[in-house]
């Protein structure tokens, strides 16, 4: 177990800056989720804490020990991490046993002392008696728990993972991401979790890193993120909100040809100037059938437990979600009310 | 019924010029055998050079494993410098043929002369001898085990050695541990080839190893000085011939062997990144020696041609001269020779390249009897060039009369023309042009041709309309690649050239031989600069296909 912690951290392929300054303190034990958009940055910024990648400013440690930055580069065999590839990474000339135990070859640990430990992994991951097989005899989330019994053996002091679900299906994500909670209370390790899907992170995670663009757009716990975003670009992309811009005036929401009377949980972030706000509305915080507001239902989708509309006027829409409303035609007007939204 | 026909005249010259001379050859060289009255008991006859060849292809194929084998590891799968220089200098040599860079390697490390030697003041390394056979044949087949290693590695997901340095690896155990495990069957059939390379060579152990002390003489050495001697020659040149079929056979089908058994099967990753391994404070010193060696083995054989082209004969290096260049190329021999080459190579391909789709197209329609013609078709490829040579100069020596139905008849007379040349060459290299036309229509659009069909055309209409653009400028690339080897060729040339008669290869060959090596460096020059402009024209071409 041990912390990281990145100052200042920069990266650029070429030309192109990916990762723009990144600092963050990631606590010893701590479950830490990279979430944001693809492209943004958040694979690179896994592999400069691995060493597969150096920065180009900036400093990385590892337990207080720096291993990046100011001229210093400890190479990734001596950094002490395991890690998940998102391509799982499973050797395909070596047997499950085999993948699982070169780790502790490499540590020259006796082979007598190699067996049980490849077999507590093995254990670990739910993967005993596929101790002979070949990968190519795997499914895929198989190889996705053969990937973490790897990265577990060596006992790392933090574990990386690059979305290691997303090459599964929704089922197998499912319980998976349960195994891994289950899992992560078991171990008591340090988690770098990098995803760019908030599920997983609002699930999983102690604290969210919310990246845009090489850049952080909020650290704080998923409860935080998902009620109080910091920014509009968080709002949206965790809370999937509407975004709106425009002004305020008399208690009332000018935006985009819409007026809206603001309600009464409105939370204001940083010093918003009345003339120009951007007004961030969940689709839960959207009444339908209620106020004075008329939009037109453009359609209307029924998802089981909820119900999503979409809305619309002019060349604007809005989403919004509840019960399964007979009078809300794909067509007809209706009238809705906000009763929460932020203002930015 | 049409059918039938059409696949029996595509049948008929492959039976009556591959199999038919083969087996002739075959049954000939066997019966010698049983016969036998031999000058020498079989196996002191054929103990020594048989001895000799596989020394100088297992050499050959150990340096060329060593060589290719390590810079396609440090070229593709690390962050190594020169990665411009080191590419092609890997890549390209097997165009140039082998002989070629035994006249640069004379000129550099001939024991009295050369320019390394006289450099250092001693003899540092004389070219005159197994050694100086082996790292010329294996310098020359560097790109037979580069080549296949790159393919193979392209298709290693780079996270697999990330995991094995995630693993506590360190940069090079990561790549031994990963990539070399995975490609190793790709090495190993490479270092097959370049052992079929250097065991069927024939200028290269001939020009170095007839002054060697004691002399080399391999199996190819032998049914050519066999051949000098006229008929009697030709018997034993037909023994000498079977043991390099039994090492073309036994190699090839050991290579098919290790290549099943060794495959590992995995999923082929989508869009594979192409990052590579840092090397750290390696960098540096592994970039050097590779650099190094890649110059040492490709460019200085080169520049020393050039300087020997340009040297006054007992002159000082730095007293140049153009004048052997106007004497050798203004010489009506030198451009007979070239013309000859031109013609007939420009013949081989046009005939490799027609024939060669003709080959894939009934491999794709006549089910396994196709495949099997395809097969055939592809053997004299893995031959010695000696082995097809002598096979063809038994069977048409004499001519062979066709009488069709009582009425038309013609005559096949190949024996001491040119024709015997071109068609030997064509039968070698049938397999480029069938394997690259076979490879051009998996990848064409077959909607093409099936909308003409829809639009009324015939078969043959929609294969010109359709078809045939799109492979197009593949047979072209394999014609130029045939051209090339062809107009360049001497291993087949040096025997089936009527007497008086010069084609570029053999003309080299004799002026290297014969003491006229200022004049064999002009010729070499001219010919290291026509392949390169060809192939860089052909890269251009193909980089504008691209964009
Ligand atoms: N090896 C590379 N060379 C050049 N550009 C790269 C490389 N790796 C990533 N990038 C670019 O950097 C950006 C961030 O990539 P990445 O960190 O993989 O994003 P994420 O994991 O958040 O999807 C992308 O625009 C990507 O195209
Ligand atoms: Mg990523």
């Amino acid at each position: 177990m041990a912390s990281v912690s990145l100052e200042g951290l920069e990266k650029s392929y070429g030309a192109t800056p990916v990762v723009k300054g990144l600092s963050l303190h990631i606590a010893s034990g701590e479950f830490l989720a990279l979430l944001g958009p693809s492209g943004c940055g958040k694979t690179t910024t896994l592999r400069v804490i691995a060493g597969l990648e150096q920065a180009h400013a900036g400093r990385v440690s590892i337990g207080g020990q720096p291993v990046e930055g100011d001229g210093q580069y400890v190479p990734p065999e001596r950094r002490q991490l395991g890690m998940v590839f998102q391509s799982y990474a499973v050797w395909p000339h070596l047997t499950v046993e085999e993948n699982v135990a070169y780790p502790l070859r490499l540590k020259k640990v006796s082979r007598a002392d190699i067996a049980p430990q490849v077999a507590a992994a093995l254990a670990q991951v739910r993967l005993t008696g596929l101790g002979a097989r070949r990968p190519d005899q795997l499914s895929g989330g198989q190889l996705q728990r053969v990937a973490l019994a790897r990265a577990l053996v060596g006992q790392p002091k933090v574990l990386l993972l690059d979305e290691p679900l997303s090459n599964l299906d929704a089922a197998l994500r499912d319980e998976l991401r349960a195994e891994l909670g289950h899992l992560r209370s078991q171990l008591g390790l340090t988690f770098i979790y990098v995803t760019h899907d908030q599920s997983e992170a609002l699930g999983l995670a102690d604290r969210i890193a919310v990246l845009n663009e090489g850049l952080l757009e909020q650290l704080a716990t998923p409860h935080d993120i998902y009620h109080s975003p910091a920014s509009p670009f968080v709002a949206r992309f965790v809370g999937g909100a509407t975004l709106l811009k425009g002004r305020v005036d008399e208690g009332q929401l000018h935006a985009d040809g819409l007026t809206l009377p603001l309600p009464g949980d409105c939370r204001r972030v940083g010093s918003t100037r009345s003339e120009h706000v951007t007004a961030a509305i969940r689709s839960e915080d959207v009444v339908l059938g209620e106020g004075s507001t008329q939009l037109t239902v453009l359609a209307r989708l029924f998802q089981g437990s909820t119900t999503e509309y979409r809305l619309r006027w002019g060349e604007h829409f809005l989403r919004a979600h509840g019960p399964w409303r007979d009078d809300a035609h794909p067509g007809r007007p209706i009238a809705i009310r906000v009763r929460r939204l932020t203002l930015f | 019924m049409k059918r039938v026909f059409l696949f029996l005249a595509l049948a008929a010259p492959i039976g009556a010029f591959i199999l038919a001379p083969i087996g002739y050859w075959l049954t000939q060289a066997l019966s010698t055998l049983s016969g036998a009255r031999l000058p020498l008991p079989l196996g002191d006859m054929l103990f020594s050079p048989l001895w000799a060849t596989v020394q100088t292809g297992v050499g050959s194929a150990l340096l060329a494993l060593f060589v290719g084998g390590t810079a396609a590891i440090f070229v593709e799968r690390t962050d190594i410098f020169f990665k411009g220089f080191l590419r092609p200098a890997f890549t390209l040599p097997t165009a140039i043929p082998p002989y070629i860079w035994a006249v640069g390697w004379v000129a550099l490390a001939n024991p009295k002369t050369g320019y390394l030697n006289t450099l250092l003041g001693v003899t540092w390394f004389n070219v005159y001898s197994p050694g100086g056979i082996i790292g010329v044949l294996g310098s020359a087949a560097v790109p037979l085990v580069y080549l296949p290693t790159v393919a193979a590695l392209r298709r290693i997901d780079p996270a697999w050695e990330e995991a094995a340095r995630l693993s506590g690896a360190g940069p090079l155990a990561a790549l031994l541990h990963v990539p070399v495990r995975l490609v190793w069957p790709a090495m190993a059939s490479g270092a097959a080839s370049a052992f079929l390379y250097a065991a069927a060579s024939f200028g290269v152990p001939y020009l170095l190893g007839v002054a060697a002390q004691p002399p080399t003489v391999t199996l190819t050495m032998r049914v050519y000085t066999e051949l000098l001697l006229g008929p009697t020659g030709l018997m034993t040149a037909t023994l000498f011939c079977l043991p390099l079929f039994a090492l073309a056979a036994v190699t090839t089908l050991g290579t098919q062997w290790v290549t099943q058994k060794g495959q590992v099967r995995w999923a082929a990753g989508k869009g594979l990144g192409r990052r590579v391994q840092p090397l750290g404070s390696l960098r540096p010193a592994l970039a050097g020696v590779l650099g190094l060696a890649a110059s040492v083995f490709f460019v200085l054989p080169l520049m020393a041609i050039v300087l020997a082209s340009l040297q006054r004969v007992g002159g000082q290096v730095s007293q140049l001269t153009f004048a052997h260049w106007a004497e050798v190329l203004g010489n009506h021999r030198t451009i007979a020779a070239l013309s000859q080459s031109a013609l007939l190579g420009a013949g081989a391909a046009l005939g490799v390249t027609v024939f060669g789709l003709l080959i894939a197209l009934a491999a794709e329609s006549f089910g396994a009897c196709g495949r099997a013609l395809k097969l055939v078709a592809s053997w004299p490829y893995a031959l010695p060039g000696t082995v097809l040579a002598l096979a063809l100069v038994l069977a048409f020596s004499r001519d062979i009369r066709f009488i069709f139905a009582n009425r038309v008849a013609f005559v096949l007379a190949l024996n001491g023309s040119v024709g015997l040349l071109l068609l030997a060459w064509v039968v070698k290299h049938l397999a480029l042009g069938a394997q690259n036309a076979s490879e051009a229509l998996a990848q064409a659009d077959r909607s093409l041709p099936e909308a003409a069909r829809v639009c009324g055309a015939t078969p043959w209409q929609a294969f010109f309309q359709g078809t045939f653009p799109q492979v197009a400028p593949r047979l072209g690339a394999a014609a130029t690649l045939t051209f090339l080897i062809c107009a360049t060729e001497l291993t087949l040339a040096v025997l089936l050239v009527p007497s008086g008669y010069d084609v570029l290869g053999t003309l080299i060959f004799e002026m290297q031989s014969y003491g006229d090596p200022a004049s064999a460096a002009v010729l070499s020059s001219a010919l290291v600069l026509v392949v390169a402009a060809v192939l860089t024209f052909v890269g251009a071409l193909r980089r504008k296909e691209r964009a």
